[in-house]
């Protein structure tokens, strides 16, 4: 439950196209969406319904071809609110991965093959946590400095002092040509090693708090030596390691077997709790709604139909597809239950209501004029002419 | 230790490899009458007139898998027979034209791959943008154009046109007069390199001249092979999901390019440049021809149009083993390049 309600992102009036030989697809027409802090919002709909371009243009990242068109996806944080969309690129990759992070459905997919877990996600501490760690370094070198001073050993605290300013001019300059020319010279490079150090502390220690045995020992294999669930484990350790305002999960346990999905729907739940973070849980199991979410959006064809609390919609669905969707969960003793029709394509959606083809209630106003967000009770939203 | 039991493993499978080759020349072998196959052991020009003797000698007329047995050993003495196209023993020949072909080899790779795989990237980056299209279209027409067409161009520009600029051979006349003398050790026979060990600037300068325009020509038709072969892997890599979880970390374009995407690109790209390696070894016999510079595919297409069979059979034999061992580099790349291979 959210405790305080206020709004960390905003998204208005989004519209993202793809632009492909078959001709442009509007994947996104106008979302408007509000994720609170310390909430859980979950985003259902078929595939293809635009769930997860919705999550990826939130960090400005729609899958290619797809294009933002318009749109504006507002940010507040420290008391200050920023429109991600118009931010230079430079801002943008400041916030990606540290106020906002992400983690993909398929961790085999998301994690590089080529890199152990351990450099993977001290990349990420590296990038927007450097100082920190540098200081760390420097303080530690510091104290090697004066046991070295201590024990006589004047050369190894000259050599510590060395690696000590070149820790100095990083602090100054993340792209400092001294530090850069010294990780290419042998004996020099060795200054790393203090860094490295410190990292690996901290990213062994991200991985005790994702409960994954034995962190050390996975620190230094590849991705291709874990399981499923543990390659998971990782990405999360990945997304969060600079614990992020938003965490947007996008069906993270869909490829995973049923044990180890409960098991990390418990992980992100503890972790967002522990973290004070929100997230954007992007899936099309209804069942993984009702156990994580706080909110739910429901999407279809490029279109945000419903919102509500989870509660309110499982007990209250108002709009026709949401009760399709509900319909379309296998019961024992029933036969499969299926939404009539097929998913529109959105080279050239359906006029009006994007539902109205397939919808049992539609009348001729739905075919002519798109409804419009109406407040159906507390805290829940429907685009629907006919919900009552 | 993992990777060392690797190559040890791969090191042992050349040998059934290896035995294949030589089967398959020996079977080529069979097609010959056992008088023509004595010239096989030919080593000097007298010994054509006993014939008969050599027939008897080397068990010509026996079954097939005796005379492989005999064969086989001749081959492992190293005696290939005699090339009479350049009169001296096949041996000799692959000696004398390899550092040739070596040379051309040591720059034009080096110099293909790396435009190849800068243009390939560059090109996936700009996909269906103007640098795109460029690069494309620049590097198909290199593809296409003929050696032939392209070296005499380019002679008749850099050696016709500015007279003597880049000029055809290996050497020039002073620099081969120093190369032969006796105070300049030949240590390689591959004169850039010979030059650097003897101190003679004047040679390795005179050796990179007339270097320049055979690699130009190798280079040029060569780029495309690789650019087109990385360009299509860095967008297939381009697309894959740790890329975009790499550009969701906040990475900036040019890490996730030239740290997640690069390296994963790479494979192909290695696969190709081992081909490449290979297929200059065995003579890029038109560039040869053009820019008369005997290497080891001038040797085997002049063996070949004169009959020579000893030396062409030599020449298979040879080139079998460069295919093989480059095979083998290629492997050892790739589990360089990718961790999962290494266990493989």
């Amino acid at each position: 439950m959210a405790k305080k309600s206020d709004t960390l992102v905003q998204i208005r009036d989004l519209v993202v196209r793809f632009y492909t030989y078959e001709g442009i697809v509007k994947a996104l027409s106008g979302i408007n969406l509000e994720i609170q802090r310390e909430e859980t919002l979950g985003i259902v709909g078929e595939t293809g319904c635009g769930k997860s371009v919705t999550a990826f243009s939130i960090i400005a990242l729609p899958p290619p071809p797809g294009r933002i068109e318009r749109g504006e996806v507002l940010l507040n944080t420290n008391g200050s609110t920023i429109d991600i969309l118009k931010l230079p690129r430079e801002r943008l990759q400041d916030i990606r991965g540290h106020k906002i992070s992400m983690i993909l459905q398929e961790p085999s997919a998301a994690l590089n093959p080529l890199f152990t877990i351990g450099d993977q996600i001290a990349e990420v501490l590296i990038r927007h946590r450097s100082e920190t760690f540098i200081k760390m370094a420097l303080e530690e070198l510091e104290r090697d400095i004066e046991a070295a001073e201590k024990s006589g050993s004047s050369f190894r605290a000259w050599v510590y002092r060395t690696y000590a300013g070149i820790y100095r001019s990083l602090l100054k300059n993340r792209r400092s040509l001294k530090a850069r020319a010294a990780s290419r010279i042998p004996f020099l490079r060795r200054y790393r090693r203090k860094l490295d150090a410190v990292l690996r502390k901290e990213v062994v220690g991200l991985l005790r708090e994702m409960r994954i045995a034995n962190p050390e020992g996975v620190f230094d294999l590849y991705p291709h030596e874990l399981s499923g669930g543990m390659q998971q484990r990782a990405v999360i350790a990945m997304a969060l390691a600079c614990r992020p305002k938003l965490l947007i999960a996008d069906e993270p346990t869909t490829s995973l077997d049923v044990t180890v999905q409960a098991q990390i729907l418990d992980l992100i739940r503890d972790l967002k709790e522990e973290f004070g973070s929100s997230v954007l849980y992007i899936t099309h199991n209804l069942g993984v709604v009702a156990e994580i979410c706080d909110r739910v959006a429901v999407m279809y064809a490029g279109q945000i139909c419903e919102v509500a609390e989870v509660k309110e919609l499982f007990k209250r669905p108002l709009h026709p597809y949401t009760r399709a969707l509900f319909e379309a969960i296998p019961r024992p003793g029933r036969g499969f239950v299926s939404i009539k029709g097929t998913v529109p394509n959105l080279v050239n959606p359906p006029p009006g209501c994007r539902f109205h083809p397939r919808c049992p209630r539609a009348t001729k106003i739905c075919s002519q004029e798109a409804p419009k967000m109406v407040k159906a009770g507390r805290d829940h939203l429907v685009a629907c002419y006919h919900y009552r | 230790m993992e990777l060392r039991a690797y190559i040890v493993r791969r090191l042992l499978l050349l040998i059934p490899v290896l035995v294949g080759v030589i089967l398959i020349i020996f079977a080529l072998l069979q097609f010959f009458s056992p008088v023509q196959r004595a010239a096989l052991y030919v080593r000097s020009p007298q010994q054509f007139r006993n014939l008969d003797q050599i027939i008897e000698k080397y068990h010509l007329n026996e079954p097939v898998y005796v005379q492989f047995f005999y064969w086989i050993s001749e081959v492992l003495k190293g005696n290939l027979g005699w090339s009479k196209s350049v009169n001296m023993p096949v041996s000799d020949a692959l000696l004398r034209f390899l550092p040739a072909t070596l040379e051309l080899l040591i720059f034009t790779v080096p110099l293909t791959i790396f435009i190849g795989i800068k243009l390939g990237i560059t090109s996936a980056i700009h996909r269906d943008k103007p640098v795109d299209h460029v690069t494309r279209g620049l590097a198909i027409a290199g593809y296409s154009l003929p050696a032939f067409w392209l070296g005499l161009m380019l002679l008749m520009i850099f050696y016709g046109f500015f007279t003597g600029l880049f000029p055809p051979g290996r050497l020039g006349l002073d620099a081969e007069m120093v190369v032969s003398s006796a105070s300049f050790q030949n240590y390689t026979y591959i004169h850039t390199i010979d030059g650097i060990l003897n101190l003679r600037l004047d040679v390795v300068l005179d050796a990179l001249r007339h270097l320049v325009l055979p690699v130009t020509t190798l280079t040029i038709i060569n780029l495309a092979f690789i650019m087109r072969i990385m360009r299509s892997s860095m967008l297939e890599t381009l697309n894959k999901d740790y890329i975009m979880m790499a550009r969701a970390k906040g990475l900036d374009e040019k890490t996730v390019i030239n740290k997640h995407a690069r390296r994963n690109a790479l494979i192909p790209a290695v696969t190709v440049s081992g081909y490449l390696v290979a297929s200059l070894m065995a003579g890029a016999v038109l560039t040869e021809t053009v820019f008369n510079y005997k290497g080891l595919g001038w040797w085997s297409v002049n063996a070949a149009v004169q009959l020579d069979v000893p030396a062409v059979l030599g020449f298979v034999l040879f080139i079998g083993t460069v295919i093989v061992i480059t095979n083998l580099i290629v492997d050892l790349l790739y589990a360089k390049i990718d961790p999962r291979i290494r266990l493989g």
